[in-house]
């Protein structure tokens, strides 16, 4: 995986009545095969700061680079597609394809024939603990700790180098999260994915390999 | 982009309930468009109809209307209707002719005196009519269109049938040649005519009788007032029973050419006779009108009278059909221009023409009027078509922008989204315009392809403006809501 490289960013949101900004002049370096954990109050920037590493948005100054490649150099769709994983607090999934669908979607998308990409499906989800009998249920009928580890499956079928979780245990009990962070940090040590998570929760916090504070915009430590 | 699409139909299949508000908003606007093409088609149809096939009579009468009969309109003015080349001429917009012209005649076999009606039809004579009792019988296969012709035949009460021989009617036509020997005005004509135009009565030097005009630049013009042709200024003359003599005619002045009409008075004297011995074959009869009854064919009397020059051509009933409905306006207009140079010239009755149009225009009216709203409508509905496509996919896409955050999220692009969901809208509007279009084709029989297809595109349209909106969808944004 190309090093993802942070350079100066910076990101202000302007509505009618006031200008804020949510990133000033952030710089840093992720590298693959760590589990970064990224903490700080409300409004310090750390879902601005997965927004533009998924290339949602540009940065209004500054660069978010993969290896050489600038994200307002390149298709974005296809960042996210082939390289960039979002796995976020709910909602992650289709509500209308079952659960061996809904991780086969990406590849099929990419025009990967739909034999190999259920069998890369099946394996995927065994392999975060979605036993076959579930396969095929619909979103509804799994819990939330199954529809994050559907999620995960995902955007590991899809082999994205970096997977950005956004708040991933935010709906989940003690012990459901646990096993989401378990699994996380062990897809970031096996399978060399840079892996970046968003969270309030101090117990994910400790189980990353960095922590990153943002305060005000800016990186605290 | 076409995974897109199969997913976007393998959801709606899924979804069941809710993926039929589409169909169902398309079906109900098709069979609303379908009904009102349906509707337009037959009133365009009637109105076709009615245009083809409803008879406007026109007829020449006197200025009140009332006169329909004895108006003695020269050859000047039935050329109007006959002849295409014409000035202001009618021909073209007219057809059916219905002329009639009484001659007496002396029955040669018996001697007697009586009448010879030549007609075009037997709607030429009010006698014939139904109501009166009249009825006609042919023989030799002969009908009615025999009248239309210039064969020499004749239809006759039982009498004259009875002393015919062989079945030929032998008939000598009598006209009567009239002479004038004095010409004055009549006592009733405006003075103040006389006096603007210069117009006095006066006697050459050999005793014939002129009409001279003064025009200006101290020229004159003179016709004689005997039946005799002068240079480039043609009297024309109506003989009248009560003595009286019509003078008409053109006189040139300065650039163009002004209309005269005085009516002068003559002394008739006995001018003499013309008679014509013709044979007729007697091809039916006619019963109810008393004696001494004759019908023949106006052009074959005609053609007889023709040898004669002194013997005016006039048609006593002049009625008519319009050719063609569609040309009536235009009809209306051009009589009226032609009938402007009529009256004062070619007869002694002013003429004018009534056009028996009120039933037509009772028929048609409601039927434009009609045609006018639904042609108002379709649009409307096109319209509406567009409002709607663009509601229903923004309520039914805005229910699903988290759906859509995730495809944003894994990565497909924003116009594979809106392709999907252009091609979803689509196809369940498809079908529900094709069970729309099943259901108006069971009623109606058949339909037009290209209204439900306008339809079909502007309630797409409606959705690409929707479509547009939601493929756009900040994922950021929607996560945080549901969040």
């Amino acid at each position: 995986m190309d090093k993802l490289t942070l350079n100066d960013v910076s990101y202000t949101y302007k509505s009618k009545y006031q200008t804020v900004s949510a990133l000033a002049g952030i710089s840093y370096s992720f590298e693959p095969g760590k589990f970064y954990a990224v903490v700080g109050k409300s409004g310090s920037g750390k879902t601005t700061l997965l927004s533009l590493i998924a290339g949602l948005d540009l940065p209004m100054s500054g660069t978010v680079a993969f290896g050489e490649m600038e994200t307002d150099k390149i298709d974005r769709d296809k960042l996210r597609l082939e390289h960039v994983s979002v796995i976020y607090q709910s909602l992650n999934l289709f509500p209308l394809l079952t659960a061996i669908e809904n991780v086969m979607f990406p590849m099929e998308y990419r025009g990967i024939s739909k034999k190999e990409a259920e069998e890369t499906a099946i394996k995927r989800l065994e392999s975060v603990g979605i036993d076959s009998e579930k396969h095929h249920r619909l979103p509804s009928m799994l819990s939330g700790g199954e529809q994050q580890r559907v999620a995960i499956a995902r955007a590991l079928a899809a082999k994205t180098e970096i997977i950005l979780a956004d708040e991933p245990t935010g709906n989940l009990d003690s012990e459901n999260s646990a096993n989401i962070v378990e699994l996380l940090k062990n897809l970031a040590h096996s399978e060399n994915v840079c892996v970046i998570v968003v969270t309030h929760d101090p117990d994910v916090a400790q189980s990353a390999d960095l922590v990153i504070e943002l305060l005000d915009g800016k990186i605290k430590s | 982009m076409l995974f897109v699409i199969s997913y976007f139909m393998k959801r709606a299949v899924r979804e069941r309930i809710k993926s039929l508000a589409v169909p169902i908003l398309a079906f109900t606007l098709i069979v609303l468009i379908n009904t009102l093409g349906g509707i337009k088609e037959w009133l365009d149809a009637e109105f076709e109809n009615t245009m083809d096939n409803h008879v406007i009579i026109a007829e020449v009468s006197d200025l009140t209307g009332d006169k329909t009969d004895n108006l003695n309109i020269s050859q000047n003015a039935l050329e109007l209707f006959t002849n295409p080349t014409a000035a202001l001429s009618l021909y073209d917009f007219t057809s059916d002719l219905i002329l009639k012209r009484s001659f007496d005649v002396i029955l040669s076999d018996s001697q007697k005196e009586t009448v010879v009606t030549a007609i075009t039809g037997i709607v030429a004579d009010d006698r014939l009519a139904p109501e009166t009792g009249a009825t006609v019988s042919f023989s030799g296969g002969y009908d009615d269109s025999i009248f239309q012709t210039d064969k020499p035949v004749a239809v006759v009460s039982e009498d004259v049938l009875a002393a015919a021989t062989d079945g030929t009617l032998r008939i000598t036509i009598t006209e009567k040649l009239p002479d004038v020997s004095e010409f004055y005005f009549d006592p009733d004509i405006e003075q103040d005519y006389l006096e603007m135009y210069n117009i006095e009565i006066r006697q050459d030097s050999d005793g014939e009788w002129l009409l001279v005009v003064e025009g200006d630049n101290n020229t004159s013009t003179i016709a004689y007032l005997t039946p005799i042709v002068q240079s480039n200024v043609v009297p024309w003359y109506d003989y009248h029973d009560d003595g009286f003599v019509t003078v008409a005619w053109y006189l040139p002045i300065h650039m163009g050419w002004e209309a005269y009409w005085v009516r002068l008075a003559g002394q008739v004297t006995d001018g003499g006779y013309v008679t014509i011995e013709k044979e007729l074959e007697i091809v039916g009869t006619v019963t109810g009108l008393g004696d001494g009854v004759i019908f023949s064919p106006f052009w074959a009397i005609n053609s007889f009278v023709e040898e004669f020059e002194d013997i005016p051509f006039y048609t006593d009933r002049l009625s008519m059909t319009v050719a063609d409905n569609r040309e009536l306006s235009a009809f209306k207009i051009q009589a009226a221009r032609s009938f402007a140079r009529v009256r004062p010239i070619h007869t002694t009755i002013p003429l004018a023409m009534t056009v028996y149009d009120s039933s037509f225009y009772e028929a048609v009216e409601p039927l434009l009027q009609n045609i006018i709203l639904v042609d108002i409508a379709i649009p409307v509905v096109y319209v509406i078509s567009v409002c709607i496509g663009f509601l229903a996919s923004t309520l039914l896409t805005r229910a699903r922008r988290s759906e859509f955050a995730v495809m944003r999220s894994v990565g497909i692009h924003r116009r594979d989204i809106f392709t999907g969901i252009l091609s979803e809208q689509f196809i369940l509007s498809l079908i529900g315009a094709a069970v729309g279009s099943g259901l108006t084709i069971i009623v109606f029989g058949s339909i037009s392809i290209i209204r439900p297809a306008i339809l079909l595109g502007c309630y797409v349209l409606g959705t690409v403006f929707a479509g547009i909106k939601v493929s756009g969808t900040n994922v950021l944004e929607v996560m945080k809501e549901k969040e």
